[in-house]
């Protein structure tokens, strides 16, 4: 029953993701300078080997190496977030070869992020590949469905306790709170399964989750309250977002981006904006996407700089922090 | 439950011994047993490296490698501790403390033989556990909120404070040096940076492979400027190979022991397989008729950590693959290789993929089998390791730390902390302060403090909490219970040697 539902589910995402894939393949043929590029290009990845930002990196060079036949060398640079990927890309040569596969957030401002000595005004953004997506989730048991019932059930108790992973999640429980006038508490940990363990070992009440509850979800051992994301999600279908519950906390938006260091040749530049979007929109990355249970979007350059900066300012206003120079 | 265990053993049987599963099996443990010799060049590298061949693998397959490499390399890591004490990976540190000693007695071969044995009997705990009691184990580690992790980390600290021969008090300053040094980075709680000097390379803080290769590996090459070759091995029998009788008396008991400790730390995500090997040498130590005898060559000393580490191993796939909760990057890089494969982990995979998970367990027997095959007649040439002279086998290792180091995560950085904790290791060897309860700290102090700061986010403040909920309860009973031991022991210890300076 459940195996049936979920072939359904895939099924239907696949065609969703095919449809997309058609309607925006033909969109840009890349045009690239004769001579480029005369040796390998190295992707440099924000993030450890086996992670979701390692294996699109890796079927991207794929997509690329056999419609174009370029060589390119993937390479890991974990380490705060991709924040050490994008300090090494800033020393790196805006010659085309060093490209680096990172979150848009790294790029965007939040109180915590005082270190770090760059600024997304550094970069130069080819493309995107998926909108990463997050939910409110809590173990079916829970005496709550939704935001109005979770608010509820927080006055009656007089607190109730949300594990969440970095700022972006810590930021929607704090809004919610403030906005309800409610003891929500966020209880930070390092990583979506600590935050799996406290919840399914009922210490706490809800959760924000990005895609591990998934499994937990399908097999009916946890619900989703609300998507944290602009859209509800395919997988939660009837779980609404949450200004359509009302609620103002700032949604998550983070999307996975092809950066270069600013200064790029606008030949090669144009060039590799055309092959990023190929390989967004090939069918084997939309194969990757469906088993992520996400879909290939490129919000194209000028998307993704007016996500990155309009969050910075709206971060920045929320935390009363002047605009960068 | 029981019943459907013949048929499932059945089917993993037959998927993990078809031609390609096994060939990939024998790929991962050999390749583990390599790179856990080679100090330096981790697991997490090397499974990183090969990461991408697994794109083009069947899953169960890819697995099976991965995995290999995994407790392959636990085995291979005790190789260089006892021989050359030179912990080939962090979780095998402690070994050294009496597998060295031992190779100095010209017992290397002996040492390496009953860690082999530790070894696949704790493994085959761990793996037995997966196929009998992984719902019920997964519904143990689930139920263990902040506040028992926080308790039961009591024990295994105040536990640990004796690995140490030597002075006590040296012994628990390292510790807390260890505890400062977990410090530095993010503040999980906060999100802001602690103690990182503005060097965005100490974000996610010092790196416990070049912490530990530095200040065991790089420490020992500076030391061994004092010393000369073991040179005399002996002749090379196969008698002089093997365990005696007593040697084999005194292990079976520290087998059993790890292979319960190594288990219980394993299902429990996020402790990792160094505590266990630990905390079962200070329970060797603590258990011993003559605790003296240990740090000086005793076999327990050996036998015990590195069964738990083996256990802890194997017994760390069950909330992976059982959850969808790894407890270590390792881990979860058998996760994402689950997903790539378009498999979603979590309480739905045993049913829906049995090939995947029985095939998987099985592997672990025919895995854990080969890698004893594989060890044992390869003792005699390790121990021929021993003769190379160290103005050659040195340089060599020094430089292999580095690229193992480096190949952690492409990091030069962390070159230049192994090299520095090399130099702090080196000194405080010097001075009489061991390397090993600074190690502990380190790995547990930062676990301690989260879990701490969590429980009393949940509890409102209150420090009840660690009392009122039994199983926590039961920890600091016993945490206080150890603490009053050892105190009393010092004393009376103190007292005895008193006594006949006196007369």
């Amino acid at each position: 029953m459940v195996k049936k539902q979920t072939s359904i589910g895939k099924s239907l995402l696949w065609s969703f993701v095919s449809c997309v894939a058609l309607g925006t393949s033909s969109a840009l043929a890349a045009t690239c300078p004769d001579g480029f590029p005369s040796r390998p290009i190295n992707f440099y990845v924000g993030y450890a080997a086996g992670g979701g930002t390692d294996s699109i990196a890796r079927t991207l060079a794929q997509a690329i190496e056999e419609s174009h036949g370029w060589n390119i060398v993937v390479e890991n640079r974990p380490g705060a977030a991709s924040a050490v990927m994008a300090q090494e890309l800033l020393n790196a040569q805006p010659d085309g070869y060093s490209i680096g596969l990172g979150s848009s957030d790294t790029m965007v401002w939040n109180p915590t992020s005082g270190d770090l000595d760059f600024h997304y005004s550094d970069f130069h953004f080819l493309g995107s590949t998926m909108d990463s997506w997050n939910s409110f989730a809590a173990l079916s048991t829970a005496p709550f469905d939704d935001i109005a019932s979770l608010v509820e059930y927080t006055r009656e108790t007089g607190m109730a306790t949300v594990a969440v992973a970095g700022f972006n999640q810590t930021l929607v429980v704090e809004q919610l709170a403030e906005q309800y006038d409610i003891n929500l508490v966020p209880v930070p940990v390092g990583g979506s399964s600590e935050s799996m363990m406290l919840t399914l070992g009922g210490h706490v009440d809800a959760t924000i989750q990005g895609v591990a509850h998934l499994g937990e979800l399908r097999s009916g051992n946890m619900k989703q309250l609300a998507s944290l994301t602009t859209h509800r999600l395919p997988y939660a279908p009837d779980s609404a977002t949450l200004e359509e519950q009302g609620a103002e906390a700032l949604p998550i938006q983070s999307v996975t981006v092809l950066m270069a260091p600013r200064e790029l040749d606008p030949e090669i530049r144009t060039c590799l904006e055309g092959v990023v979007d190929e390989a967004v929109n090939s069918e084997i990355f939309a194969d990757l996407m469906t088993k992520f249970e996400n879909k290939a979007v490129n919000r194209g350059p000028d998307g993704v700089l007016e996500l990155i900066s309009n969050r910075d300012a709206r971060l920045r206003e929320l935390f009363n922090e002047p605009a960068a120079e | 439950m029981f019943n459907e265990l013949l048929p499932n053993m059945m089917l993993g049987l037959s998927t993990a011994l078809t031609f390609e599963n096994l060939l990939y099996c024998f790929l991962g443990v050999s390749l583990g047993t390599l790179v856990g010799v080679i100090p330096g060049v981790g697991t997490l590298a090397t499974m990183s490296m090969l990461f991408p061949i697994t794109f083009y693998l069947d899953p169960t397959t890819a697995i099976i490698m991965l995995a290999g490499i995994y407790y392959g390399s636990a085995y291979g890591g005790t190789i260089a501790a006892i021989l050359l004490n030179l912990p080939g990976e962090p979780s095998s540190a402690v070994a050294c403390l009496d597998g060295y000693p031992m190779a100095k007695k010209g017992r290397a071969g002996a040492a390496l033989f009953m860690a082999t044995v530790g070894s696949f009997f704790g493994a085959g705990a761990g793996i037995l556990l997966m196929m009998l009691f992984s719902q019920p184990l997964t519904a143990l580690a689930l139920s263990f909120g902040p506040a028992e992790y926080f308790s039961f980390m009591m024990v295994g600290l105040i536990a640990a404070s004796v690995i140490s021969d030597g002075s006590a008090v040296k012994s628990i300053a390292m510790v807390l040096v260890g505890i400062l040094l977990g410090v530095a980075g993010l503040d999980v709680q906060t999100g802001e940076t602690r103690f990182t000097f503005g060097m965005v390379e100490l974000i996610d803080g010092i790196s416990l492979v070049a912490l530990a290769m530095g200040l065991f590996g790089i420490a020992e090459v500076i030391w061994s400027v004092h010393q000369t070759t073991i040179g005399n091995i002996g002749r090379i029998t196969l008698r002089s190979m093997l365990p005696t009788r007593d040697e084999l008396r005194r292990s079976w008991m520290p087998i059993a022991r790890g292979s319960g400790i190594g288990s219980f730390f394993g299902i429990m995500p996020g402790v990792g397989p160094s505590v266990s090997s630990f905390i079962s040498y200070a329970a060797e130590k603590r258990v011993a008729r003559e605790p003296e005898r240990f740090g000086k060559g005793a076999i327990e000393g050996v036998v015990a950590p590195e069964t738990a580490n083996n256990a802890a191993n194997q017994a760390a796939f069950i909330p992976t693959m059982v959850l969808g909760i790894p407890g270590s990057a390792t881990m979860a890089l058998v996760l994402g290789l689950l997903i790539i494969h378009g498999i979603t982990p979590g309480p739905g995979m045993m049913k829906e993929q049995p090939e995947l998970f029985w095939g998987v367990v099985m592997s672990f027997w025919v895995g854990n089998i080969l890698l004893v095959i594989l060890n044992i007649p390869m003792i005699g040439i390790w121990v021929r390791l021993l003769t190379i002279p160290y103005h050659l086998l040195y340089p060599a290792i020094v430089m292999f730390i580095c690229i193992g180091v480096y190949s952690a995560s492409s990091s030069i950085f962390d070159v230049f902390v192994a090299l520095i904790f090399g130099i702090i290791g080196y000194g405080g060897r010097v001075l009489g302060f061991s390397a090993a309860p600074l190690l502990l700290g380190f790995v547990l102090g930062p676990l301690m403090e989260q879990q701490f700061r969590r429980a009393m986010l949940l509890s409102r403040g209150s420090l009840e909490v660690f009392i009122t909920r039994p199983m926590s309860a039961a920890f600091i009973f016993l945490a206080v219970a150890l603490l009053v031991w050892t105190i009393w022991s010092m004393y009376r210890r103190r007292k005895s040697i008193a006594v006949p300076s006196v007369s």
